[in-house]
């Protein structure tokens, strides 16, 4: 069956292509129009792709129980935040969301508690870029609902920093990311199965 | 869902076109690292080209970005802070003053003038100092927000929301440093301008919306100026309370109005004999 042959990756450039596309001549003035349905859709399933990582991830590590203290408080608010982002953003897209697939994550990335940590610093500071990265293709309303979320993802990125003994916040400015380099990041880190 | 990058964009054009934008939009948030490391002006945007409802946006997000660089630079300054806090002011500050930096550069001319701010001993003790820097970083969070929908550049939304995590990575270690959870709960409330102006408004921290621009020296001196640290001097300056102009206030000094003031300055040099009468 073809659809076994798609990849995480796919599913993912799937959003990611319309968040790359059609940008067009962006005026840098007043005059600018929102962004299409279309390329506001293109940007959210991106975005839910991303957060369902971040979900399948916390729960994984969950699930594997091997996390202790601070970490495992960590991972267990983190899946509850991100298993609800993911629900939003659901319902954001209504019934254009496509049905998430289940990530198998490399075991050591949620077992070993050094492992999980700097995959989730990783993880939560690709998920910032990728945030700002697709502000600008977003409707009013969907960059309205992606800016209650997108905050305490980098909340997220300061506190596991801060746990691994890290600067919770690096640079004056977050700097956003390309879909692709997200992708990259996220292929990177083994965090896309 | 069965589409990748390369299916969709064969040849490359529309990827090019998409990852221009995100690199001009890159320009203000580059520009934001490079001021906080060289204090270089922000390259490559030019205030002209800000539209006038972004200049309304920017502006308002500059008079937070002012309030925290006070509060943070101030608490530096005094030294009262120790460890742990002291060390994250010092980051927070530079932070801030970056932020203060682009912003100002966007807006050029239209900029306002930085305000004057009393924060009432909360940035001598740590745990007033850790609270209200919280408040005013949650505060910043929620405005950011809250503005997102109003900008119209996609370059300016893209380098605003930029700072916005960094507010929010900002809220999330003051939390930790005050043992409370980085995150109250799933998402953010976004807060709009009136509540967020009306709050600064209600903890009187702004005292006057510009300081006290010029004040010259005299060899005079005044027998009711006594309880002034170096001696009875007059000087001539300005005011943050033009209102009290005229009028017969001060222990001798004389107080002018700002644009008087500064307008003074450029007559008269340093070194002018100055005859004061009653």
């Amino acid at each position: 069956m073809r659809r076994a042959a798609t990849t995480r990756r796919q599913a993912l450039a799937a959003g990611g292509s319309g968040a790359l596309a059609a940008a067009g001549a962006l005026a840098w003035s007043d005059a600018h129009a929102a962004p299409s349905a279309a390329r506001t859709q293109d940007a959210l399933t991106f975005l839910l792709a991303v957060q369902r990582v971040e979900a399948d991830f916390y729960a994984g590590a969950v699930r594997a129980g091997a996390l202790r203290g601070k970490l495992a408080a960590f991972a267990s608010a983190a899946a509850d935040h991100e298993r609800r982002h993911a629900a939003f953003l659901e319902r954001a897209l209504g019934g254009a969301a496509p049905d998430a697939q289940p990530l198998d994550l490399p075991g050591e990335l949620v077992r070993q508690p050094g492992r999980f940590a700097l995959a989730a610093v990783r993880l939560e500071d690709l998920v910032v870029g990728a945030f700002n990265g697709q502000a600008a293709n977003l409707g009013p309303q969907a960059l309205a609902q992606v800016a209650t979320v997108a905050p305490v993802d980098a909340r997220h990125a300061a506190w596991i920093r801060a746990l691994v003994g890290m600067p919770p916040a690096p640079a004056t400015a977050d700097g956003a990311l390309t879909a692709r380099a997200v992708l990259d990041g996220l292929q990177g880190e083994g965090l896309l199965g | 869902m069965t589409l990748d990058l390369d299916s969709v964009d064969r040849d490359g054009a529309v990827r090019e076109a998409r990852d221009a934008v995100l690199s001009r939009a890159q320009l203000l948030g580059g520009a934001v690292a490079a001021l906080a490391a060289a204090g270089l002006a922000t390259a490559g945007v030019a205030s002209a080209q800000v539209g006038t409802r972004d200049r309304s946006v920017l502006g308002y997000l500059l008079s937070l970005e002012y309030l925290q660089d006070a509060f943070y630079t101030e608490a530096e300054r005094l030294g009262a802070l120790g460890g742990s806090v002291a060390a994250a002011t010092q980051v927070l500050g530079r932070v801030e003053r970056a932020h203060v930096q682009a912003f100002r550069e966007l807006l050029g001319s239209s900029a306002a003038a930085r305000p004057r701010f009393d924060f009432q001993g909360a940035t001598e003790d740590e745990l007033a100092f850790l609270r209200t820097a919280l408040a005013l970083e949650e505060l910043s969070v929620g405005a950011y927000a809250g503005q997102a929908t109003r900008l119209q550049s996609p370059e300016i939304l893209q380098s605003t929301m930029d700072i916005h995590t960094v507010e929010a990575r900002h809220a999330a270690w003051l939390r930790r440093l005050l043992d409370m959870r980085p995150t109250e709960g799933s998402f953010d409330r976004p807060r709009d301008r009136r509540s967020v102006v009306g709050t600064i408004a209600s903890k009187g921290f702004v005292v006057a919306r510009s300081e006290v621009p010029v004040a010259f020296g005299t060899s005079a001196r005044s027998a009711d100026l006594t309880d002034w640290p170096a001696g009875g001097y007059i000087g001539i300056h300005g005011t943050d309370r033009p209102e009290l102009v005229p009028g017969r206030v001060s222990h001798g000094c004389i107080r002018m109005r700002n644009g008087d003031i500064v307008r003074l300055a450029r007559l008269m040099p340093v070194g002018t004999p100055v005859t004061v009468r009653s």
